[in-house]
């Protein structure tokens, strides 16, 4: 039987899909040439490149985020060393991003990236935040000011939540602005204040305030339960 | 933006100690923060005063609280009288019996009244008396309808479980089908049905109920002894002096009043027929300061004005005035603008504009003019606003129109 993303397997999916957002945003940018791709690889495996590579148990990819090292499977690296490798060279990369001291466009896009893909793990597959998100559609676009769109969530017509980090080829239906990259990482940390922050000039808001109000309400759960990478 | 230096001071200030700064409904990031004022100072009539000594002309009148515009006169002088008095006392004061008999003289299908202070508290209670009285659990509501803060209906997300909305059945406001079929699924189930007047939800136009609505509510209600709820927290007192269920000619078994009842001091009320006294009696109400005799004496001589003074038919008629001109000045401009719902309470429309970047943009460009208009809420004319001022708002509306036309901050 495949598989299945249940709220027991949520945050090492989350997890996942958050490096495989920050890879994305990596290949965008033009500082790797390949995408992590998770799959669940069995009920208590999940693989960071299809069914290749680094596969790690669904307590390892916690401990691996959490602590900066944990152990994959063994013989998979064997049978495909070459993608272990570029996985390894992807998650330090992104290792370097999250512990850069100081905010650039580069280290935004990734981390906003790869927390809006966390976000929609969320959205895609809590039972709590799919009904939620159920009567809402449409996108979120995030920028920051003189720096243009960072990134971007929306719902596709199969309702699943998907991110990008281009330019949208449609109007948004809501978007949030930061007022410098500072802001804007503070952001993909979970270090933002919804209620005070736009008021003093931080974020801004504009659209249709209820998809923010949700989505915000979803990240901000995300953010909670999903550990975060050490520093 | 606009330049706001004591608003942002107190809201920092506050931030340190109140979470999130300001919460609800007035919290800047339901309107426009940077734009409209954080705190208010002052208010008289039909302007207010924001704390950096800006006046706004108001289109909001705290929320639907202020009927005949911020310290009226009559009430003010009123409540001095009763201060004199005291407020809160270990027994009611004798303006509670005669606010209960100026209720059920003045609504047709009254025959007791009881109070409160929040339009939620009596919305709550109203509905434990139906199911007291029919020994049914659920209630039936309208999608997206405000009815107030407790589990059962809050607007948020927070702080919620599953149970707290098991007994909640939704339809959509006006689809009589859907609420057939609710009804006929669960029958012997449905306590009550609770409504607004009309459909008046946020981030939506308004919408007036259908010519067969009420008639198809009531008949439905009597067919299967549901009790039917009218909660005129918002709208009464600004369309019909007998209650908003004149103005759409229908009778609910139990009604809900607030907000513009004690013109901005603290009170609500639900008053019901016969048939709901002797439930009424067996479930629990108080409230340490619900016998206000300061509230309750603002209410008795709000009532008094609106009644002497024609006050419902007054700001029908001038909203009227006022959202037939807006629309005229917005097409004139190539703004789409609809003034959505009864016109002493409209809410603002643009068409095509469903993710309300326009409106919000409007809201602005007219927040630079003075003018307090709300961008996700309905607006509120009251008794204060004079034809002159709602001419200058017209004046400064087009001018903020223009300017937002011209792509020009």
């Amino acid at each position: 039987m495949k598989p299945k993303i249940g709220e027991n397997r949520l945050i090492p999916w989350s997890l996942a899909r958050y490096l495989a957002g920050g890879s994305e945003a990596l290949v965008q940018l033009n500082k790797s040439r390949f995408t992590l791709s998770p799959v669940l690889f069995d009920d208590n495996h999940i693989s960071l490149f299809k069914k290749n590579g680094l596969i790690f148990s669904d307590d390892n990819l916690i401990k691996a985020i959490r602590k900066g090292f944990a152990f994959p499977k063994v013989f998979p690296i064997f049978f495909s060393p070459c993608i272990a490798a570029e996985s390894f060279k992807i998650l330090k990369l992104l290792e370097n991003f999250y512990c850069q001291s100081y905010a650039s466009i580069d280290q935004v896009m990734v981390l906003l990236r790869a927390s809006l893909e966390a976000c929609a793990a969320f959205a895609n597959y809590h039972v709590n935040a799919k009904k939620i998100l159920e009567d809402e559609s449409g996108s979120i676009v995030f920028s920051v000011v003189d720096f243009g769109t960072v990134g971007w969530i929306m719902k596709k017509p199969n309702n699943l939540w998907e991110t990008g980090s281009g330019n949208l080829n449609h109007d948004p239906s809501a978007t949030v602005t930061f007022k410098n990259l500072g802001v804007a990482l503070k952001s993909t940390k979970g270090q933002i204040d919804h209620m005070v922050d736009p008021v003093i000039g931080k974020v801004m808001y504009a659209g249709k305030l209820p998809l923010l109000d949700k989505f915000g309400f979803i990240s901000r759960m995300a953010f909670t339960q999903i550990p975060r990478p050490s520093t | 933006m606009i330049k706001q230096p004591e608003s942002e001071r107190l809201f920092i200030r506050a931030s340190k100690v109140i979470p999130g700064g300001i919460y609800g409904h007035v919290s800047p990031n339901s309107g426009l923060p940077n734009y409209f004022p954080n705190y208010c100072k002052k208010a008289h009539g039909y302007i207010f005063e924001d704390v950096d000594g800006k006046e706004w002309i108001d289109f909001m009148c705290g929320y639907g609280a202020i009927l005949h515009g911020y310290r009226n006169p009559e009430i003010e002088s009123s409540v001095k009288e009763q201060l004199e008095y005291g407020s809160v006392f270990n027994q009611p004061s004798e303006n509670m019996v005669e606010l209960a008999e100026k209720l059920t003289n003045q609504i047709e299908f009254a025959d007791w009244a009881v109070f409160a202070k929040n339009g939620s508290d009596l919305t709550t209670w109203a509905i434990r008396v139906a199911r007291e009285r029919t020994k049914r659990p659920m209630v039936i509501k309208a999608k997206g309808a405000y009815h107030g803060v407790d589990a059962w209906c809050d607007p948020g997300i927070g702080g919620r479980i599953a149970s707290d909305r098991n007994e909640i059945l939704e339809f959509e406001w006006n689809d009589l089908c859907m609420l057939q079929d609710i009804i006929i699924k669960n029958d012997n189930k449905i306590a009550c049905i609770i409504l607004t007047p009309y459909h008046h939800p946020s981030f939506a136009p308004s919408e007036l109920p259908a010519d067969d609505f009420w008639s198809t509510v009531r008949n439905l209600c009597d067919e299967h002894d549901i009790a039917l709820i009218l909660d005129d927290v918002r709208c009464g007192g600004r369309l019909s002096g007998g209650g908003s269920h004149c103005y759409f000619d229908f009778t609910p078994d139990l009604s809900v009043y607030s907000k513009a009842l004690g013109n901005g001091y603290a009170i609500s009320a639900c008053v019901g027929n016969e048939k709901f006294k002797d439930s009424s009696m067996e479930v629990f109400l108080t409230g340490s300061c619900w016998n206000d005799a300061v509230a309750m004496k603002a209410a008795l001589m709000s009532l008094e004005i609106s009644s002497r003074d024609s006050v419902p038919e007054n700001v029908l008629h001038k909203g009227s005035y006022f959202c037939q001109k807006l629309e005229e000045v917005s097409l004139k401009n190539n703004l789409p603008l609809r003034m959505t719902g009864p016109q002493s309470m409209p809410y603002p429309w643009i068409e095509g504009d469903e993710n309300l970047f326009m409106i919000q943009k409007f809201s602005k460009f007219c927040a630079l003019e003075g003018l307090f208009f709300h961008p996700h809420h309905n607006w509120f004319i009251s008794n204060a606003h004079t034809n002159e001022s709602l001419d200058h708002s017209l004046d400064k509306a087009e001018s903020a129109i223009r300017n937002m036309m011209k792509g020009s901050d």
